[in-house]
């Protein structure tokens, strides 16, 4: 039955049926073939996915992320990026990372990190001589760090399967998310070295004056995060405040926000989120199945019987992460994935936190990579090029992640070392 | 014939939509004012939590009925990409007639859940459970008309080719 519940989802996939209707249809064939009175329970599973509070985050994070877009607050992290990096060689490429990382700490997306730094930069960075694959390459490849930066949503979603803190999570995120984006730069500038020294120096007076207008922005993330890390609020009001924030700014402070742009922000944010809930309560109904056929024991117990330790585990479980991540989408990789290995992997002593920040890390980067690169997708719509020329500049950019995956691997410490001080 | 249920499918969307904005308007309002009663004036706001997860389970069922009618559901095309018109049409068909019948099962089981349980009133509002489980039998049954105006819609493409 085990096999029959794998292939099934698998054929359902690969025909193209949704990846939530492919899991509840592979439940559906599991209670047809084996006890029929179960498919009466599965409204009950599917309200149970539906029905969590710190779930209601995500529809905010993603608002948070939309109006934060809609008040044009790119051009201000742009400008104040290019105040720390614009002076050096290939400066625009890092100025790229540099924003990403930023931004990461905004919107809690990859996806609308690429949109709105790509179609700023990639014409930019064009016109000042790079390559149009490299410009979408470093665009692509510096938006992953917007899932590991807190605040993150597929943190998030792995929170709420695993049943971890949140603002533990979130806090795991920081130094892992830093280093990918510093190991890109050493990247760039490597590469990208010969292209030209974009600025000049600033006068004193310019650097304040940059500085002061990004603040309100470059505060976001403190103020969101540190909510949730202080224990002032759950993860869902600390998105709800960062809702409020955002329209805030956008309606006071850069002036660029409209009602009719918070409506749709409303609309669409609704919408998005209720396709990775409909993921959540149909995957919820699948896990409950594979527990029926401990499918996650036979697992764990195999796992400790290829003694690799709990190093060479994870390292084996990183791979499979990052193949998985080629071909199925975050959200849903995150609730399959977390299920199966998870109590593996903890029987193995390594910190369910450790786990989230590796696969999140991981799947960052199938994001970026054909065939489903939701990044690719749409940083192709931005630059008019196809998603395997982007995928080329992008690739040795990712090795900047693929490192960091190694090396958190074999040293936890760094991404256990924040939450373990903040939040003991 | 199939005219008129794109008008129609059109109209239900927008008003859909409308609803969903208006009901994510709502939840974020009640968790915003939750915060500031907490904070501004040491107190709380009876039932906040539970209309609040009410707005969101409407949200994501309603929702997801949408991004039916609206083909939006993450997928993997990997395949059908490589097909040419015609056999895309038929697995997309069969991909809507399966969904369809998923969607049919949950509304069945959803209703005879409800008949169980639906009158127990919940904890704080005491509102009886029935407007949230009501949820689930409205979005599968939005979701199964919506699979059907897909198939109206993949034949009349199907007849134009």
């Amino acid at each position: 039955m085990t096999v029959l519940l794998l292939v099934s989802l698998l054929v359902l996939i690969a025909l193209g049926i949704p990846v939530a209707y492919s899991l509840g249809l592979s439940v559906l064939l599991y209670v047809g073939l084996t006890d029929a009175h179960l498919a009466l329970s599965m409204p009950v599973r599917l309200m149970a996915g539906f029905n969590s509070y710190a779930l209601m985050s995500l529809p905010l994070f993603i608002l948070m992320g939309q109006l934060m877009n809609a008040s044009k607050i790119t051009a201000r992290l742009i400008d104040f990026s290019m105040l720390l990096a614009g002076r050096f060689r290939g400066g625009l490429g890092l100025v790229n990372v540099l924003a990403s990382m930023l931004f990461g700490g905004i919107s809690g997306s990859s996806a609308s990190d690429t949109a709105s730094i790509g179609s700023v930069l990639i014409p930019e960075m064009e016109r000042r001589g790079y390559r149009k694959e490299v410009a979408a390459g470093i665009t692509v490849a510096s938006s992953t760090m917007g899932m590991v930066i807190p605040p993150s949503i597929p943190m998030v979603l792995y929170g709420v399967v695993a049943q971890q803190s949140i603002g533990r999570l979130f806090l795991g995120g920081v130094l892992p998310g830093i280093m990918v984006g510093t190991l890109q730069m050493v990247l760039v500038r490597i590469l990208a070295g010969h292209a030209p020294v974009e600025t000049g120096a600033f006068s004193a007076r310019v650097a304040i004056r940059r500085t002061a207008r990004s603040l309100p922005v470059l505060l976001m993330p403190l103020v969101v995060v540190g909510a949730v890390v202080l224990g002032i609020a759950t993860a869902t009001e600390s998105a709800a405040l960062g809702v409020l924030y955002a329209a805030l700014a956008g309606f006071l402070l850069t002036r660029a926000l409209t009602f009719s742009g918070l409506w749709n922000g409303l609309r669409s944010s609704a919408l998005t989120s209720s396709k990775i809930m409909i993921v959540i309560a149909l995957s919820q109904a699948y896990t409950w199945v594979l527990a029926l056929e401990r499918v996650p024991e036979s697992i764990a117990s195999y796992v400790v019987e290829l003694g690799l330790g709990a190093t060479g585990t994870l390292l084996l479980v990183n791979l499979f992460v990052l193949v998985a991540g080629t071909v199925i989408d975050v959200s849903p990789a995150i609730l399959l994935l977390t299920p199966v290995f998870a109590p593996a992997l903890e029987s193995l002593g390594v910190s369910p936190i450790l786990f989230g920040v590796l696969l999140v890390t991981g799947l960052a980067v199938g994001a970026c990579t054909p065939p489903v690169g939701t990044c690719l997708n749409v940083c192709a719509a931005i630059a008019g090029l196809d998603i395997a020329r982007i995928f080329r500049g992008a690739a040795p950019f990712l090795m900047a992640n693929a490192a960091t995956l190694v090396i958190v691997t074999i040293f936890p410490r760094i991404a256990l070392w924040l939450p373990e001080l903040l939040i003991p | 014939m199939a005219m008129t249920v794109a008008g129609l499918e059109r109209r239900l969307t927008a008003l859909l939509d409308a609803f969903l904005g208006a009901t994510l308007l709502a939840m974020l309002l009640v968790i915003v004012v939750l915060v500031v009663m907490r904070y501004g004036f040491q107190s709380g706001l009876v039932g906040a939590n539970e209309t609040a997860t009410m707005a969101f389970v409407y949200v994501s069922s309603l929702g997801a009925a949408v991004a039916i009618g609206r083909d939006e559901h993450v997928r993997v095309n990997f395949l059908a990409a490589r097909l040419g018109a015609r056999p895309r049409a038929h697995l997309q068909s069969l991909a809507a007639v399966l969904v369809g019948v998923l969607n049919l099962t949950l509304l069945f089981g959803g209703m005879a859940w409800i008949a169980e349980t639906g009158h127990t009133p919940m904890p704080v509002t005491q509102v009886p459970r029935v407007v949230l489980q009501a949820s689930i039998p409205i979005g599968c049954g939005l979701a199964v008309l919506f699979c059907v105006t897909r198939l109206v819609a993949l034949r009349r493409d199907g007849a134009r080719r």
